[in-house]
C-alpha cells in the first residue's frame, strides 16, 4: 500500500508560477479607471489595524473593487459563532470600540491611493481668486476707523493723554463742587489712550455643523470632510478675521474644537433640532452679541428622523432671523438619488438667505461650492 | 531547515496513521514561500486561469501574511497524488501537525463520494484551461475575456446554491437546475468560444462546489485525526508541550466566530463515544455536510458546545439565537445553499425569451445593489431582458434589467 513518498523539493518540485502580482496590478488599473471617472460605488475599502513598529496603532484603509454575484444584506442575515452562554452575555452588550489613534499608512506597501486621498489630492490646486462669500445684509466694519472699543481709557497713564475727556473729568469735578469751570487740574482728572488688548471681534463668523450619526458612513464623511476642509482653506486664505465653530450633532448636538471634529465616531440616531438649538445658542453668544454677521454650513445625509423635521424647522427658522446665511447640504451616495424628507420639507421655507443643495460625488460638491462662493451670486 | 528530518517525520507519520486505519493517495509535500501560500489559497488551484478578483484576493491574504495577521501553516489539493503545501517558516511540530492534517485531508478525499471530479487529471484540468483561455485573450481580446469571466463568474453563488436534491425537508425547488448549461443551451448571443469557458469554468466550480460542501465534515475529519496521530506519536517532552499549546490555538475561536476544525472535530470525537471507530469512517464515506449536521449532530451537543446564531444591527448585535432546535434548522437551511440565496430558473415564457430567475425567500433579503448589478452581468451572457423575482422589504418584487435601465416592478 506504500507509495513512494517523497519531499517534492528538487527536480522534481512542482513549479508554481505565482501570478498574483501581475493579476493584482490589472486590478489596480481597474482601480484606478474607477477612481477616475468617479464610479466609486464599485469599490469598497477595508481597513487594517495594524503597529508601525514603534507601539503606535494605525489605521490603514485599502480600497478594493467589488466583483458581482446575488448574496445577502449583511445587515439582516445571520452569522453563526461559537461560545458559551455567559460570554455570550457581554458579545450582545456591543462590540468593543474602535481601537484608538490615527489613520496612517504604511510606509513601503505598495498602495493604491485611499478614498481620503481621492478627495484631498486636487484640491491644492484650487486658488481661491474667484471666491467670495456672499455680501452679508449687515455692514461688515471697514478697516482704519475707530471704535470704541479699540482703544481702553485709563486714568493710571502710559499711553497718549486723552485731552477731550481729561477736560470733561475736570468739569465734573469742578461742577459737582459747585464751580461749573475748566481749571485746577489734578492728577486725578487725567485720562490717557491705550490700545485695547481685548479680542479683537471678527469680521464675520461661520459655523460648520457635521451630522455624526450611525448613517453617515465612510463615504458621505470623506465627502463632507473634503467640503469643509475646502471651505476652510478659502476662508482663511481670503480673510483675515474670520472665526470658525464646529459643532456636531447625532441625537444630542455638542460643540467641538477644530481637532476632533472629523475624529469623532459615527453612532446613534439623527436629529438636526439639537443642533440648531445650540447653534442659535452659540451664534447668541459668539457673533451676534459682537454684531458680526455669521454664516452656517450644515452637513449630512439627510436621515434626519421624521417626527423631529417639524421641530427643525421652528429652529431653523428662528436662525435664520439672526444668521446670515444658512447652508443646508446633503450629501448621498452613488446610487440613492432621492432627496430626504426633510429636504421636500424645507420647501416651506421661504427666506432668501436659505440655501439648500445636494451633492454625490466630488466634482458635484466642487461645483456647488463654487456656486455658492460665486462672487455675483445669479438669481 | 533539516530537510532529512522532515522526511522522516512524514515517514513516521505516515505509517502511524496507516496503522490507525486511514486510507490515503500517495502524498507530495511541497514546501511554499508565503507568496506562493497566498497564491495557491487566493486562486484555489495551482495553474488555474488569471484574473483581477483572484489577483486581489491574492494580496488581501498576502497582505495579512505580512503584517502577522495570517498564518496559513498547510494547503491540501484534492488530486492524486495528493499534493500538501507546507509553509517554509514552520517550526518543527508545526510541519508535523500540518503533515498528519494533510493526511487526514487525503483520507477524506480518496474515500468520500461526493468528490465527482477525476482526481488524476484534476491538475491539468486547470492547467489547461488557463492555457485556452490565453489563447482566447489573444484571439478576441484582453479586456473582452476578462469581462466575460467576470459575468461567468457571477453566477457562481447561484450554481454552488443549486444541485443539493431535497426531497422531504421542507426544501422545493422547481424549474431548471443548472444555470450554465440552461445558458450555454438557451441563451442566443453566445459564441462558441464562450460556450467553451462556460462549460470549463463549470467544471473548476464543480470542483470548488464539492468542497465548498464537505467543508465541515472535512475540516472536522482532519482536525480529529491530527490531534489522534500526533498524541500517538512519542512526542519529545518539549514537544509534547509545544502541541498542545499550538493545538489549543488551532481549535480556539474568538466570540462570534466560527472554527470549523473545532466544530467538525467535537461532533466527531462525540460519535467516536457514541458509535464506535468503525461507524465514523463509514460517515466519513458517504456524508457531505447537509447529512453530517442533519444526522449527526444532536441538540445536546449544540447546547454543549454553545453553538449560536446572532444578527448585527447597526449598534452592535442585535438579536442573539440560542434555541438548539432553531439553531439546527437555520444551520441546515445555510449549508443546503451553501450559505448563498437560493435562486432557481423560473418557467418563462416561451415567446419574449425572457430570463426569469426565483429567488425563494425565506426571510433573508439580498443585497438590491448587488443584485442589480449581477443582472447587468447576466444581460452580458443572455442578451435579453433579465428578470428576478423576489421580496424586498417584506413584499413581493421583480427585478427586471432590460439591457439599458432597471425596473423595479411589484408583484
Amino acid at each position: 500500500m506504500k507509495g513512494k513518498k517523497g519531499l517534492g523539493l528538487y527536480g522534481e518540485r512542482l513549479c508554481i508560477a505565482v501570478r498574483g502580482f501581475p493579476d493584482w496590478r490589472r486590478h489596480q488599473e481597474i482601480l484606478k479607471g474607477f477612481l477616475e471617472k468617479e464610479f466609486l460605488e464599485n469599490i469598497y475599502e477595508e481597513e487594517y489595524v495594524v503597529e508601525n513598529g514603534e507601539g503606535k496603532i494605525f489605521r490603514v484603509l485599502i480600497p478594493f473593487v467589488k466583483n458581482y454575484g446575488f448574496k445577502f444584506d449583511g445587515a439582516g442575515a445571520f452569522s453563526l459563532g461559537l461560545g458559551q452562554e455567559t460570554d455570550r452575555r457581554n458579545f450582545s452588550k456591543g462590540e468593543a470600540g474602535a481601537p484608538a489613534g490615527k489613520e496612517g499608512s504604511l510606509s513601503g506597501a505598495v498602495f493604491h491611493k485611499t478614498l481620503e486621498e481621492f478627495f484631498h489630492e486636487d484640491l491644492k490646486e484650487i486658488d481661491f481668486k474667484e471666491w467670495a462669500l456672499p455680501k452679508p445684509n449687515k455692514k461688515i466694519s471697514v478697516e482704519g476707523e475707530i471704535k470704541d472699543g479699540d482703544v481702553e481709557i485709563v486714568s493710571h497713564g502710559g499711553g497718549c493723554p486723552d485731552r477731550r475727556r481729561t477736560v470733561m473729568e475736570n468739569l465734573k469735578r469742578n461742577a459737582l463742587r459747585g464751580f461749573p469751570t475748566v481749571g485746577g487740574f489734578s492728577p486725578g482728572d487725567f485720562r490717557y489712550r491705550v490700545p485695547s488688548f481685548k479680542e479683537e471681534d471678527p469680521d464675520f463668523g461661520f459655523l460648520f455643523i457635521l451630522d455624526a450619526s450611525a448613517s453617515m458612513e465612510l463615504y458621505h464623511r470623506h465627502l463632507a470632510r473634503m467640503m469643509f476642509f475646502l471651505t476652510q482653506r478659502f476662508l482663511k486664505a481670503r480673510y483675515k478675521k474670520v472665526k470658525i465653530l464646529y459643532l456636531t450633532h447625532n441625537t444630542r448636538a455638542e460643540e467641538v474644537e477644530e481637532a476632533d471634529f472629523f475624529q469623532r465616531p459615527s453612532y446613534g440616531g439623527t436629529k438636526y433640532s439639537s443642533a440648531y438649538e445650540l447653534a442659535l445658542k452659540i451664534m447668541e453668544r459668539d457673533f451676534i452679541s459682537r454684531g458680526c454677521p455669521a454664516f452656517v454650513l450644515h452637513l449630512t445625509d439627510g436621515n434626519n428622523l421624521p417626527s423631529d423635521n417639524q421641530r427643525s424647522r421652528y429652529f431653523l427658522e428662528r436662525l435664520l432671523k439672526i444668521a446670515d446665511r444658512f447652508l443646508y447640504g446633503e450629501i448621498f451616495k452613488g446610487n440613492s438619488q432621492n432627496p430626504s424628507m426633510f429636504f421636500y420639507y424645507l420647501r416651506f421655507v421661504k427666506n432668501k438667505n436659505f440655501l439648500k443643495f445636494r451633492a454625490g460625488t466630488k466634482k458635484q460638491a466642487l461645483s456647488v461650492l463654487r456656486k455658492i462662493f460665486s462672487p455675483a451670486p445669479k438669481g | 531547515m533539516d530537510l532529512k528530518a522532515l522526511e522522516l517525520d512524514i515517514e513516521r507519520i505516515e505509517d502511524k496513521a496507516s496503522e490507525l486505519g486511514l486510507d490515503f493517495f500517495d502524498m507530495k509535500f511541497v514546501l511554499c514561500t508565503p507568496e506562493e501560500m497566498s497564491f495557491i489559497g487566493a486562486y484555489g488551484m495551482t495553474g488555474r486561469f488569471s484574473h483581477w478578483i483572484f489577483g486581489r484576493d491574492f494580496y488581501k491574504l498576502y497582505l495579512r501574511h505580512r503584517l502577522g495577521l495570517v498564518k496559513v501553516h498547510e494547503l491540501v489539493v484534492n488530486s492524486d497524488p495528493c499534493i500538501a503545501f507546507l509553509l517554509k517558516g514552520n517550526t518543527i511540530l508545526e510541519n508535523k501537525m500540518a503533515v498528519a492534517h494533510a493526511f487526514a485531508h487525503s483520507d477524506f478525499f480518496k474515500n468520500n463520494i461526493h468528490y465527482s471530479h477525476d482526481p488524476k487529471t484534476v491538475l491539468r484540468f486547470f492547467a489547461e484551461n488557463h492555457r485556452l483561455l490565453l489563447e482566447y485573450e489573444e484571439c478576441y481580446g484582453k479586456q473582452r475575456v476578462e469581462k466575460f469571466l467576470e459575468a461567468v463568474l457571477a453566477l457562481r453563488s447561484l450554481y454552488f446554491s443549486q444541485g443539493l436534491r431535497g426531497d422531504d425537508k421542507g426544501f422545493q425547488r422547481t424549474g431548471e437546475e443548472d444555470i450554465y448549461l440552461y445558458l450555454c443551451r438557451k441563451s442566443e448571443v453566445l459564441e462558441s468560444w464562450q460556450r467553451e469557458i462556460i462549460h470549463r469554468l463549470r467544471g473548476e466550480l464543480e470542483y470548488f462546489r464539492s468542497l465548498a460542501r464537505t467543508r465541515i465534515i472535512n475540516e472536522g475529519w482532519a482536525a480529529f485525526w491530527h490531534t489522534r496521530i500526533l498524541r500517538e506519536l512519542d512526542l519529545p517532552a518539549e514537544e509534547a508541550v509545544e502541541f498542545a499549546v499550538k493545538n489549543a490555538e488551532t481549535l480556539s475561536h474568538e466570540m462570534g466566530e466560527i472554527n470549523l476544525y473545532l466544530f467538525g472535530k467535537e461532533i466527531f470525537t462525540a460519535l467516536e463515544k457514541e458509535l464506535g471507530i468503525k461507524e465514523i469512517f463509514r460517515i466519513r464515506r458517504r456524508e457531505n455536510d447537509l447529512g453530517f449536521i442533519e444526522k449527526y449532530l444532536s441538540l445536546d451537543l449544540i447546547k454543549k458546545l454553545g453553538l449560536f446564531f446572532y444578527r448585527k444591527g447597526k449598534s452592535g448585535v442585535r438579536e442573539i439565537v440560542s434555541d438548539p432546535a432553531i439553531i439546527k434548522k437555520l444551520l441546515l437551511r445555510g449549508i443546503y445553499g451553501c450559505w448563498h440565496p437560493l435562486i432557481v430558473i423560473a418557467e418563462g415564457e416561451e415567446d419574449n425569451n425572457e430570463l426569469c430567475l426565483r429567488h425563494q425567500y425565506d426571510g433573508r433579503q439580498r443585497n438590491s445593489y448587488y443584485a442589480k448589478k449581477t443582472l447587468e452581468l447576466i444581460h452580458l451572457l443572455w442578451g435579453e431582458t433579465v428578470s428576478l423575482e423576489t421580496f424586498w422589504e417584506g413584499r413581493p418584487v421583480v427585478f427586471i434589467y432590460s439591457g439599458k435601465e432597471h425596473i423595479l416592478r411589484n408583484k
